[in-house]
């Protein structure tokens, strides 16, 4: 019973040694792939304990976990942001803070957010995992499961969606 | 590879979109969040990860304040000795002397029926509740800043735990606490390192998100080095080292491990 329960206590090491390593780039990622800040532990705890049950086969998996955990990243975001839509009160919450800013500047983070908001669930994380986390497109494509060439294509009409987006609120004086 | 585009974040269209990118690259968590994070993680992973039910999952909302105490508890050895030596288990100061939990043996004051409330009152009456929010509680402050707050949280402590006690409904379980825990883990660490480490890990399975957890590594991790089970107190210091990059307590801990 003892050595079972060091075993526990050193598993759960392991968990915090993972969580730390991992979690500034999921948080990142979750955000930018539309999390809410209220949500966003709460979704990136999901990521994680993802991470923890399913050790044993990332282990053995060819590629590096943090590509593996982007996977999850996008699915979980994708999956937040259709539990969103269906929340009027929180959806209420982002046009709020959206507009609030319109007689300020806007905050960097919202502005990112609004702008990041402007694009479909597929471009959008193209665009994130390519241009905010840095990876290359044969990456991304692999993560997310589609052709090279239609990865380059929706990181061309998600680049001329974010200049839009950031051409737009310049003009309304968001910044 | 080289087909693709230079990222906007070197080669933007404008010097607007570069900074919005650069913005969005340099958005990472702090320290705070990716703690509360780990917090999170692990009890999730506690909850869930199965295992004799008793050590389970600690409330949600009590477990955030145990990793308070985690941050609190880094304190060197030295704070360790003040925090758990202010209140020797054969005299708890101030407390009332039938009361205190003198032993974890002790402590459960009531006959052994599972309940799911078993870990809110313990997690509560845990001594560091009251002192981390006065001090900032993600960073971990230089053992003086420690020791100052430490007593009088501590000496209630004992009372309040028996008074919480003696209210509480008779049928239901309730864990020895983890300041009784520690507190005879490592009055036994001198004589009887077995029963440290048996003790240690106890409070592991009665408080896994327990406010002395880091304190409850080093002692187990003392009385494996002095069982002789040098292998495993070195994986369970690095592990420590790990977990607690910044904490007073390693400085002990490569001491001990080098003998």
């Amino acid at each position: 019973v003892e050595e079972m329960l060091l075993a526990r206590t050193e598993a759960r090491l392991d968990v915090a040694a993972a969580v730390r390593e991992h979690a500034p780039y999921v948080l990142r990622s979750l955000r930018h792939l539309g999390v809410r800040t209220a949500d966003l532990e709460d979704v990136a705890q999901e990521v994680f304990v993802v991470l923890h049950r399913r050790r044993a086969d990332w282990a053995e998996a060819r590629g590096s976990v943090r590509a593996w955990l982007y996977g999850i990243c996008v699915r979980k975001a994708q999956h937040h942001r259709r539990t969103l839509a269906r929340r009027p009160e929180l959806a209420v919450e982002v046009e709020r803070g959206a507009s609030d800013a319109t007689e300020a500047r806007l905050d960097a983070r919202l502005l990112a957010g609004w702008v990041l908001d402007q694009l479909d669930d597929d471009k959008r994380a193209v665009f994130v995992l390519f241009e905010i986390e840095g990876l290359r497109m044969k990456e991304v494509v692999e993560i997310l499961g589609c052709p090279l060439k239609t990865g380059y294509s929706r990181l061309e009409a998600a680049r001329r969606t974010v200049a839009a987006a950031h051409a737009t609120a310049r003009a309304r004086g968001w910044l | 590879v080289t087909d693709d585009p230079k990222r906007w974040a070197e080669d933007a269209p404008n010097d607007d979109l570069a900074a919005l990118m650069r913005g969005m690259e340099a958005d990472l968590p702090t320290e705070a969040e990716v703690s509360s994070l780990v917090d999170a993680v692990e009890r999730a992973v506690v909850a869930g990860g199965g295992g004799g039910g008793t050590g389970g999952a600690p409330a949600g909302g009590l477990a955030r304040g145990a990793l308070v105490g985690a941050g609190l508890g880094a304190a060197g050895i030295a704070g360790l000795a003040a925090w758990l030596l202010l209140a020797p288990p054969h005299e708890p100061p101030s407390a009332p002397p039938s009361t205190a939990p003198t032993a974890p043996t002790e402590a459960p004051p009531a006959p052994p029926t599972r309940a799911a409330p078993m870990e809110a009152a313990p997690m509560e009456a845990a001594p560091m509740e009251a002192a981390p929010t006065e001090e900032g509680p993600r960073e971990p402050a230089d053992p003086p800043a420690r020791a100052a707050p430490a007593p009088s949280p501590n000496e209630r402590a004992p009372a309040q735990a028996a008074r919480r006690a003696r209210r509480s409904s008779p049928s239901i379980e309730e864990p020895p606490d983890e300041l009784s825990l520690l507190s005879a883990a490592r009055a036994a660490l001198d004589g009887d390192p077995g029963r440290a480490l048996s003790l240690a890990a106890d409070h592991a399975r009665f408080h896994p998100r327990g406010a002395l957890t880091e304190e409850r590594e080093v002692i187990a991790i003392d009385a494996l080095a002095a069982l002789g089970r040098t292998q495993a107190a070195r994986a369970r210091a690095d592990a420590f080292a790990r977990r607690w990059p910044r904490s007073a307590h390693r400085a002990h801990l490569r001491t001990l491990l080098e003998r």
